[in-house]
C-alpha cells in the first residue's frame, strides 16, 4: 500500500487566540498589530477586515485608510503555540503520529490508521474534528509529504483536498516557487531566471537544476516533479508534567491546600522520575471560587525530583492565596538532569521506614485499588457544616 | 484526583412536632426516637452565589443514646450526616 500523508494547516490560529483574549467578535474588522519593535505592518486579519481591502503585510497607515474602523489586537505567540499544541494532542489522541511543521501545520502518515477510522474519509473527519473551531483549519492529503502540505494550504476551509498519485504533478505545477523549501536567495535566483511556478522548475533538465541551484535546488526540483521526499518524522508525544485536583467545595484552609499540593507534587515528581528527569521550575495555579485565578512560578535552585524538596519550595507560597480555591494545579518543567547528586551510603532509619511504608502502600493499592489507603485531612474543622470539616485524601507516607 | 468530603449528608425522614422540633428520625427504614436536643443552629451562607445554603441544624441524641446531626433545608427536606442511626 502506498503511503497517504495527511497534512493540516491552521493559518488563523494566532488571530483567533488574540481575538478571544481581547474579547473581540470574530466578525468584526480586526487585524493583528505588529509586535514591539517590528515593522509597522498589520498581520492576519478577519474576513470583515479583508473585505475592506486589509491584507497581511499592509502598512498600518494604509490599512486604517482602507478600513477606518479597523481594530488592532496584540498577538500572543505563546498562547497561540499552546493552542496549537492542544490541537496536536487531539490528533495524537486519535491515534495519529504527527510531525509539527512550522508553527501552524502538521502532517502524519495515515496508513496505519485507515482501518481504525474506517478509511480516509473517517481519518479526515477525525482530523477536522481535532482542529480548533473558527481558526480556518484546512486539511490536505497526498502520497507525498510536500504535496500534502501544499494541498492543505490550497484546500478550502472544511473541505479536505485529497490528491491521488497521478494528480500531484498537475496540482503542484501552478504553485509559486516561493513555496519550495529553498533559501530566499535561491528563490530569487529562480525568479531571475523567469521561473515563477513549480511547473516551470519541474520542466528543467535535471542537470540544469543541479548546475544552477546545487543540491538544495535538485531536491526542490524533485519535489516540484511530485517525487516523494522524506516521510513525516513523528514527534514523541510530550508528557507534560502537570497534575490538578478539583475540590468538591471551595477550600480556604491552608492545611487542606497543603495536603492537596503534596499529592500533586508527589504525582509530578513521580512522573519526572519516570522520565529520568528532574524539575527545574514548578508552577502553582489556583482557580479561585470567585472566578479569578492565582499563579506563582518558582525556579528551583537545583533541579530535583524529590517531592519533599519540592514541597519545601512550594508549600509556603500557598499561604499567599487570598480566597477559597476550587481547583489547584501544579505543573513543572522536567528539563533538569537527575545525575550529579551525592548518594547516601547508609539510609537513615526514618528513610528506611518511609521507603518500606511506601512500598507496602503501593502493594496494598495494587491489590485493593487506589481508594484503599486514605487519610483524613482537616479542611475547615471550625465549620458549622460537618461535611466541610474533614476530607479523605490518598495516603502518602 | 480529588479530595473526598467526609460526613456527607444523606436524605432522612424526620418526624417533627407542631413547632418543627424533631421527635423521631428514620433512616434506612429504622426509626429512632429523639431523646434530647443538644444544640441547634442556623447556617445561612453563600447567599451571594447561585447555590445558597439555608439550613437549620439540630444535634440530636437518639435512642439508644447516639448523637446525630440533622438539618432541615429551606425547602423543608431533611438530611442527616453519615454518623446517623
Amino acid at each position: 500500500m502506498c503511503s497517504m500523508i495527511v497534512a493540516v494547516h491552521v493559518p488563523r490560529l494566532p488571530l483567533l487566540v488574540a481575538l478571544l483574549q481581547a474579547r473581540r467578535p470574530l466578525d468584526a474588522p480586526v487585524a493583528l498589530g505588529p509586535p514591539p519593535g517590528a515593522p509597522q505592518v498589520v498581520g492576519l486579519c478577519t474576513p470583515a477586515a479583508a473585505a475592506q481591502g486589509v491584507r497581511p503585510g499592509l502598512r498600518i497607515g494604509e490599512a486604517l485608510a482602507r478600513c477606518p474602523v479597523l481594530d488592532l489586537v496584540v498577538a500572543d505567540p505563546d498562547a497561540a503555540a499552546e493552542a496549537f499544541e492542544r490541537t496536536l494532542e487531539r490528533l495524537e489522541a486519535a491515534g495519529f503520529a504527527v510531525e509539527p511543521i512550522d508553527v501552524d501545520g502538521a502532517a502524519f502518515d495515515a496508513r496505519g490508521t485507515l482501518r481504525l477510522h474506517g478509511g480516509l474519509d473517517g481519518v479526515m473527519r477525525r482530523v477536522r474534528a481535532a482542529l480548533p473551531v473558527g481558526a480556518d483549519g484546512r486539511v490536505g492529503a497526498s502520497p507525498t509529504l510536500f504535496a500534502a502540505l501544499q494541498a492543505a494550504r490550497e484546500a478550502a476551509p472544511g473541505r479536505p483536498l485529497v490528491l491521488s498519485e497521478e494528480e500531484v504533478t498537475g496540482f503542484l505545477a501552478p504553485l509559486p516557487t516561493a513555496r519550495l523549501p529553498l533559501a530566499p536567495e535561491l528563490v530569487a535566483a529562480l525568479h531571475d531566471l523567469g521561473l515563477r511556478t513549480m511547473g516551470q522548475v519541474a520542466a528543467l533538465p535535471r542537470a540544469a537544476a543541479l548546475e544552477r541551484l546545487g543540491f538544495p535546488g535538485l531536491a526542490a526540483w524533485r519535489l516540484a516533479r511530485g517525487e516523494a521526499g522524506r516521510p513525516p518524522r513523528p514527534r514523541t508525544p510530550p508528557q507534560p508534567l502537570r497534575a490538578a485536583i478539583a475540590f468538591p467545595e471551595p477550600v480556604g484552609s491552608l492545611p487542606a491546600l497543603e495536603a492537596a499540593a503534596r499529592l500533586l507534587l508527589g504525582e509530578v515528581a513521580g512522573a519526572a522520575r519516570g522520565r529520568g528527569a528532574a524539575l527545574r521550575t514548578i508552577t502553582l495555579r489556583a482557580r479561585l471560587a470567585d472566578g479569578g485565578s492565582w499563579v506563582r512560578e518558582l525556579t528551583l535552585r537545583e533541579a530535583t525530583a524529590d517531592p519533599e524538596r519540592l514541597a519545601v519550595a512550594a508549600l509556603p507560597r500557598l499561604g499567599e492565596i487570598a480566597a477559597p480555591v476550587s481547583e489547584l494545579w501544579i505543573g513543572g518543567d522536567a528539563s533538569g538532569a537527575v545525575a550529579g547528586h551525592q548518594l547516601t551510603a547508609i539510609p537513615s532509619p526514618s528513610q528506611e521506614r518511609r521507603a518500606r511504608t511506601r512500598e507496602a502502600i503501593h502493594q496494598v493499592r495494587a491489590a485493593q485499588g487506589h481508594e484503599s489507603m486514605l487519610r483524613v485531612v482537616e479542611m475547615e474543622p471550625w465549620s458549622r457544616r460537618p461535611e466541610r470539616r474533614w476530607a479523605l485524601t490518598p495516603y502518602e507516607p | 484526583m480529588s479530595l473526598r468530603a467526609l460526613d456527607v449528608p444523606r436524605p432522612a425522614r424526620v418526624t417533627c412536632d407542631a413547632e418543627g422540633v424533631p421527635r423521631a428520625v428514620t433512616v434506612g427504614g429504622r426509626r429512632r426516637e429523639v431523646v434530647a436536643i443538644r444544640d441547634d443552629w442556623l447556617v445561612q451562607d453563600l447567599w451571594w452565589t447561585g447555590r445558597p445554603v439555608d439550613r437549620r441544624y439540630f444535634e440530636l441524641v437518639v435512642e439508644p443514646g447516639r448523637v446525630v446531626t440533622a438539618y432541615r433545608e429551606g425547602d423543608g427536606s431533611w438530611f442527616i450526616h453519615s454518623g446517623g442511626p
